[in-house]
C-alpha cells in the first residue's frame, strides 16, 4: 500500500475511534438505564457492575404492583404536557406571525419584551407566586402548572415560530390579499398550511420541556398533581434504602417517550433549537 | 373587513401571548421585587422594611458561599460544555457512515430530564458498587467518594451538567459549521493548508457569532441552575453545591422568609439582566445571529 493511503486509513481509524468515544460518553448512561432496569433485584449491587446474568422484568412488575403513585404521576404528566404544549403552540403562532409581518414600534417593543422575559430565572417568580396561589386556593391544581409551563415556553416558541415564518416569502400572502383574502384568511389559509415543520419543531421542544420540568412541579404540585420527575426524585430520596431496580424501571418509562419523540422529529427539533438560539 | 379592525389585527394576534406573559411572569416578577422590600413571612403582619432584607442577605455567609459556588459552577460548566460541544461538532462535521444515527445518540442526553440524569449518574458515582470507580480501579486509582466529599460532589454536579447540556452547543455549532461552503475547505487544501489551519482560519472565524450566542445562552441558563445539584445532594455536603437558586428556595420554602428569598431572587435577576444585555446588544448590532 502507498504510504499516503496508509496515512489516510490511519486518520479514518482515529476519527472512528474518537466517534466511538464520544458516542459512549453520550449514550452509555442511557443504555445503562435500560440494561439496569432489566437486572434481577439480587444483582443490583453485583460487581463488576455490568450486564445482568439474565433479563428480568421483575422491576417493572414491582413498579406496576407497588407504586400506584408512579402511574398516577404518569397520567398527570401526560395531561399537563398535552395541554401546556397545545396552549403554547396555539398562542405562539398568531403572535409569531404578527412579529414577523407587522413591523412597527409597538410590535418591536413586544418582541424585545419576549426576549427579556425569556431570560428571567423561574425561581424569581416562584417566591411571590407561592403565597399568592396559596391565598387563591390554587395550589396543587393542574391549571396552575399548565399555565406556568405555557408562560415559560411561549416566548421561546414565539421566537422560533417567527424565524420559520420569516422564511416564507411574503409574495404568496400578497397574491392572496389581491385575490380578496382578509388578513385573518391569509393567516389561516396561506400561512398555517406552510408552517408544518415549525409546528413539529415547537411541539417537540415544548413537550420535552414540560414532560421533564422539575422546579415548578416541585414547588407547586402536591398529592393530586405530582408529575413523574417529582415521583422519581422522591424514589431517589426515600426514608429507607433506594430501591434501584424499581427506580431504573420508572426512569426508563419516563425517558423513553420523549427520547423517541425527539428522535423521530429530530430534523425539526434541531432546526427549531438552532433558530431559537441564533435568531432569538 | 372594517378598517379599524384591520389596524388592530396584529394586536389581536399577540394578545394571548401578552396576557400569559404579563399575568404569569411580569406581574409576579414585579411582586417579587416589591416583596424584597417587605418583612414578608408566614405571620399576617407585613410591613415595609426598606433594604433590610438585602442587608440581611449581604451579611449572610451562606449567600456569599452560594454566590461563589454559583460563579464557579457557571464558569466550569459553561467552559467545559463549550469545549466538549465544540469538539464534538467538529468531529461530526467530518461526516461518518450512519451520520444521522450518531447525531441522534449524541443528542440523546439533551432530551431527557435532569431527574433521570441524576438517577443514573448517582448510581454510577456510587463509591462501592458504581461503575465509575470500577473503571478508575483499572488505572490503579482508589475509590473516590464522589458524592460525600464536598469538592467531588461539586465536580459530580458539573459533570452531569456538562453531559446533559453540551449537546445543545454541539447542535448550534454543528449547524453553523455545516453551512460553511465546502469549496472554502477544498481550495484551502489545494493550497496546502492542514486540518488545523482550516479549523483556525476558516471554521473558527465563521462560527464565532454562533459560539458567542451559545455562550451567552448557556451562561444565563446555567446561572439559574437548581435541579441537578438539588436532586443530587440537596446542596450538600456542607453547602458545597448550594447555588443561588437553591438558597432562594431554602429561604423561601424551608425558613418561610419570603422577603429575604425575594431579595436573593432580585439579585439573581439583576445579574441575569446584565448577561442578557450583552446578548441583546449583540442582536441589535449584528442582527446576523
Amino acid at each position: 500500500m502507498k504510504p499516503k493511503n496508509l496515512v489516510r486509513k490511519g486518520k479514518k481509524l482515529i476519527l472512528w475511534l474518537l466517534l466511538l468515544l464520544v458516542v459512549t460518553w453520550s449514550f452509555f448512561p442511557i443504555l445503562y438505564i435500560a440494561v439496569t432496569s432489566l437486572k434481577p433485584e439480587t444483582e443490583m449491587f453485583s460487581y463488576p457492575p455490568f450486564m445482568p446474568s439474565y433479563v428480568s422484568l421483575e422491576n417493572y412488575t414491582r413498579l406496576l404492583g407497588k407504586y400506584p403513585r408512579f402511574w398516577d404521576s404518569l397520567k398527570n404528566s401526560m395531561i399537563i404536557t398535552l395541554l401546556a404544549t397545545t396552549i403554547t403552540v396555539a398562542l405562539s403562532i398568531p403572535a409569531a406571525y404578527a412579529v414577523s409581518r407587522y413591523k412597527n414600534r409597538k410590535i418591536a417593543i413586544f418582541t424585545m419584551f419576549i426576549i427579556i422575559i425569556r431570560m428571567l430565572p423561574p425561581i424569581v417568580i416562584s417566591i411571590p407566586l407561592f403565597p399568592l396561589l396559596n391565598t387563591l386556593g390554587l395550589m396543587d391544581t393542574h391549571i396552575v402548572i399548565i399555565l406556568l409551563y405555557s408562560a415559560f415556553m411561549v416566548s421561546l416558541i414565539t421566537l422560533v415560530t417567527r424565524s420559520f415564518i420569516d422564511g416564507i416569502p411574503e409574495e404568496i400572502e400578497e397574491a392572496a390579499r389581491i385575490d380578496g383574502c382578509s388578513q385573518a384568511q391569509v393567516l389561516i389559509k396561506i400561512v398555517f398550511p406552510l408552517i408544518g415543520p415549525s409546528i413539529a419543531a415547537t411541539t417537540v421542544i415544548t413537550a420535552g420541556f414540560t414532560w421533564n420540568e422539575y422546579l415548578f412541579a416541585f414547588l407547586f404540585t402536591a398529592t393530586k398533581t405530582r408529575t413523574t420527575p417529582i415521583i422519581i426524585s422522591e424514589m431517589l430520596q426515600p426514608v429507607m434504602a433506594v430501591d434501584w431496580g424499581v427506580l431504573f424501571a420508572a426512569t426508563f418509562i419516563q425517558l423513553i417517550p420523549i427520547l423517541v419523540f425527539t428522535l423521530v422529529v429530530q430534523k425539526y427539533f434541531v432546526e427549531g433549537l438552532t433558530l431559537g438560539a441564533v435568531k432569538g | 373587513m372594517n378598517p379599524r379592525l384591520n389596524r388592530l389585527f396584529p394586536y389581536v394576534l399577540i394578545l394571548g401571548v401578552l396576557i400569559l406573559l404579563v399575568g404569569i411572569i411580569a406581574i409576579p416578577t414585579g411582586l417579587g421585587v416589591m416583596i424584597s422590600f417587605f418583612n414578608y413571612t408566614l405571620r399576617p403582619e407585613r410591613f415595609f422594611t426598606g433594604i433590610t432584607n438585602y442587608m440581611k442577605v449581604f451579611r449572610d455567609v451562606l449567600f456569599w458561599n452560594a454566590l461563589k459556588n454559583n460563579f464557579i459552577y457557571v464558569f466550569s460548566a459553561v467552559s467545559l460544555e463549550l469545549v466538549t460541544g465544540f469538539w464534538i461538532a467538529v468531529l461530526l462535521s467530518q461526516r461518518f457512515l450512519g451520520q444521522k444515527l450518531w447525531v441522534s445518540l449524541i443528542l440523546a442526553p439533551y432530551t431527557i430530564s435532569s431527574v433521570v440524569s441524576v438517577v443514573v449518574w448517582k448510581y454510577m458515582f456510587n463509591t462501592s458498587y458504581g461503575i465509575i470507580n470500577y473503571f478508575l480501579s483499572f488505572f490503579g486509582m482508589h475509590s473516590i467518594n464522589w458524592l460525600s466529599d464536598p469538592v467531588f460532589a461539586f465536580i459530580s454536579a458539573v459533570i452531569i451538567n456538562v453531559w446533559k447540556e453540551s449537546p445543545f452547543i454541539t447542535i448550534i455549532l454543528y449547524a453553523a459549521i455545516t453551512i460553511i461552503p465546502r469549496e472554502l475547505y477544498e481550495s484551502a487544501h489545494i493550497d496546502g493548508a492542514s486540518f488545523w489551519d482550516c479549523l483556525w482560519n476558516i471554521t473558527l472565524p465563521t462560527i464565532r457569532p454562533a459560539i458567542f450566542v451559545a455562550l451567552i445562552f448557556r451562561t444565563i441558563f446555567v446561572f439559574r441552575t437548581f435541579d441537578i445539584p438539588w436532586i443530587l445532594t440537596r446542596g450538600g455536603p456542607a453547602n458545597s453545591t448550594e447555588l443561588l437558586a437553591i438558597l432562594t428556595y431554602k429561604y423561601g420554602f424551608v425558613y418561610w422568609d419570603f422577603g429575604r428569598a425575594a431579595a436573593i431572587g432580585v439579585i439573581m435577576l439583576v445579574i441575569t439582566l446584565l448577561f442578557s444585555s450583552v446578548y441583546i446588544k449583540g442582536v441589535q448590532k449584528g442582527g446576523s445571529f
